[in-house]
This record gives structure tokens, sequence and C-alpha cells, in this order.
């Protein structure tokens, strides 16, 4: 017996096919990936509760905007991205202090303590949050994400070379920030 | 290869980006560059360690107002759904409503003679009623 999960696409045409189990399970597949994003990209967890709903909401109703040869999950985040920037500007978010140019870093604490593994991911944490918002989300669209370049333009609405240079700022920014700790 | 070129290729490297053709001139410059063979290792940290983020838990508010799709799959599917049997559990079903009618025609049949002859015997009948004839005169 065949027990492979169904992929997004096959999902996707169930869905648009009126099964709304097939949405159901997207939904599973997603959601928590979904709200950390908005969690990271707001940094309030009643905002991004409210822009998780909402892009969930938008899944259910826009399914047959998708268009061919576009990946479900870059669609979606794209989706989420988009409540997101609607949140940032109606509420006039300026998401904390965002590296740019400057690195503003602070004292390391112990060697014992940083060679703790988990207090590593906590400061990369830290430091993603650090990030300006459009670094900040192509970052997180990359590493945690996983997407490939394409993915990433086709969701934030911008160029593969956009999306690299990007990247790359974003890797020089946190390298900097993490210097002392790693 | 200056130190801004190393870095940007670097970065690629690491999302398995970079043409395989500049990689030797990359690990080269990472050999006797100390700053971009720093750079290279805390950037491969960050990003080890970036893919272990871990997902925060969506509120189970959320999960509560979407369970509306697996519902309203539940009436969909009632409503639309085909059902289907196969040849040989039609044959059997069949042949067992065969056998069920006969039994029910036979055990009555039998009943029937039974409830007759118990009839027959409380009306001191000697003869059966097969061979009672009426005179119509």
């Amino acid at each position: 017996m065949n027990t492979a999960p169904l992929s997004d696409e096959e999902l996707v045409s169930q869905f648009r096919n009126g099964h709304l189990h097939a949405g159901s399970i997207l939904y599973s597949r997603y959601k928590n990936a979904i709200y950390s994003f908005c969690l990271r990209m707001l940094e309030d967890s009643d905002g991004a509760k409210d822009t998780t709903q909402e892009t969930f909401l938008k899944m259910m109703t826009k399914i047959q905007s998708l268009e061919q040869g576009i990946a479900f999950k870059s669609w979606l985040f794209s989706v989420a991205r988009n409540e997101v920037l609607m949140v940032v500007r109606r509420k006039k978010i300026v998401p904390m202090e965002k590296y740019d140019d400057e690195v503003n870093v602070t004292e390391p604490s112990t060697p014992l303590t940083l060679a703790i593994q988990s207090e590593i991911h906590e400061k990369i944490e830290q430091a993603i949050q650090k990030l300006k918002i459009a670094y900040r989300e192509t970052y997180m669209l990359r590493e945690i994400e996983g997407l490939s370049y394409e993915e990433i333009a086709q969701a934030t609405g911008s160029t593969i070379s956009a999306v690299k240079s990007k990247l790359f700022k974003s890797r020089v920014a946190l390298n900097e920030i993490l210097a002392p700790f790693i | 290869m200056d130190c801004l070129t190393s870095k940007v290729q670097i970065s690629q490297f690491l999302d398995n980006e970079l043409p395989q053709e500049l990689l030797q001139p990359l690990f080269y410059h990472l050999g006797e560059c100390e700053e971009c063979r720093n750079f290279f290792v805390r950037t491969k940290v960050v990003h080890e360690g970036a893919k272990n983020v871990e997902y925060a838990a969506v509120p189970k508010e959320l999960d509560e107002k979407f369970a509306v799709l697996e519902m309203g799959e539940k009436n969909v599917s009632l409503m639309n759904r085909k059902f289907t049997i196969s040849v040989p559990t039609a044959i059997y079903s069949i042949g067992a409503v065969i056998v069920m009618v006969l039994f029910i025609y036979v055990s009555g049949t039998i009943q029937e003679k039974q409830i007759a002859e118990q009839y027959r015997q409380t009306m001191n009948l000697t003869m059966p009623f097969s061979e009672i004839s009426y005179d119509r005169n």
C-alpha cells in the first residue's frame, strides 16, 4: 500500500475541486511555519495570529488564483507577507531597531554559557530579529523555509539578483552581530 | 579575488548556488585570507543553526476555527459520495438473499402444516382436511 503523503500540488488540485479535507491538510502542513513567519516579522503574537488567520482564509478563497508553475509554498508565503506588510503599514510599525549598516554588539557572557548549543540558537534567533524587515523575510524564507532563490523572488515580488543581494547582506549583518559569540 | 567577491560567493556556496568552476578560486582565496576564512566559518555556523530554529506553535484558537474544513468535508462527502460494490460481493449478497427467501418459505410451509395438524387434532377430526369432501346437495 502506498502511504506517501500527497504533494502540495496534488492537495491544491483536490482542494480546487472542492475537497475541503485537502485544504485541511495544507493548513496543518503550513500553519506553524506561517505563524512563526508572521510572529518573527511582527514580533506580536496577536498580530501574528490575525495575519495567520487572514493568510489561510485567503488560501481558501483565492486558491483558484494560484497560477500554474508557481509553488504553493511560495504563493502561501507571499500571501502571508502581504498580510504582514498591510499590518505594518496600518499600524505604522517600525519593527524594532533594525540592523542596517551599524552594528551594536553587546559583550558576550561566560565562555561556558556560549558553548551551549541552545544558547547559540537563541542568539541566532535574536540576531535574525535585528535584521531589517526586508532582509529578515528573505533570510527566513531561505534558511528556515528552504525556499529557492526563484521561489523567494516569487514570494517577495522581487528579482533573483535582489534575493541574492539581500541574502548576502543578511549574512554579513548576522556575521557581525554574532561574531562575539561564535 | 577580492574579499567582497569571496564573501558573495560564500553566501552562494552555502545555498548550493555557486557554479562548480568558481569553487576552486574561492577555496584558494580562503586558504590565503584569514578574514574571509573567519567569515566562512561563522556564516556556516549561523547557516546550520538557522536550520534548527523551531517553529512557534499556532494558537489552539486558530486550529478550532479551521476545523471547519474537516467538518465541511464530512458534510460534502456524504452528499457526493459514490458507493461501489465488487462483483463477488454482489453475487454473494444475491445468493444470501435467495437462501434467506427459500428458508422463510420452507419454514413457513412447515409451520403452516403443524398449525393445521394441531387444529385437526383439537377438533377431533380423524380425516385429514385434504380428504374431507363436502356434499353440495
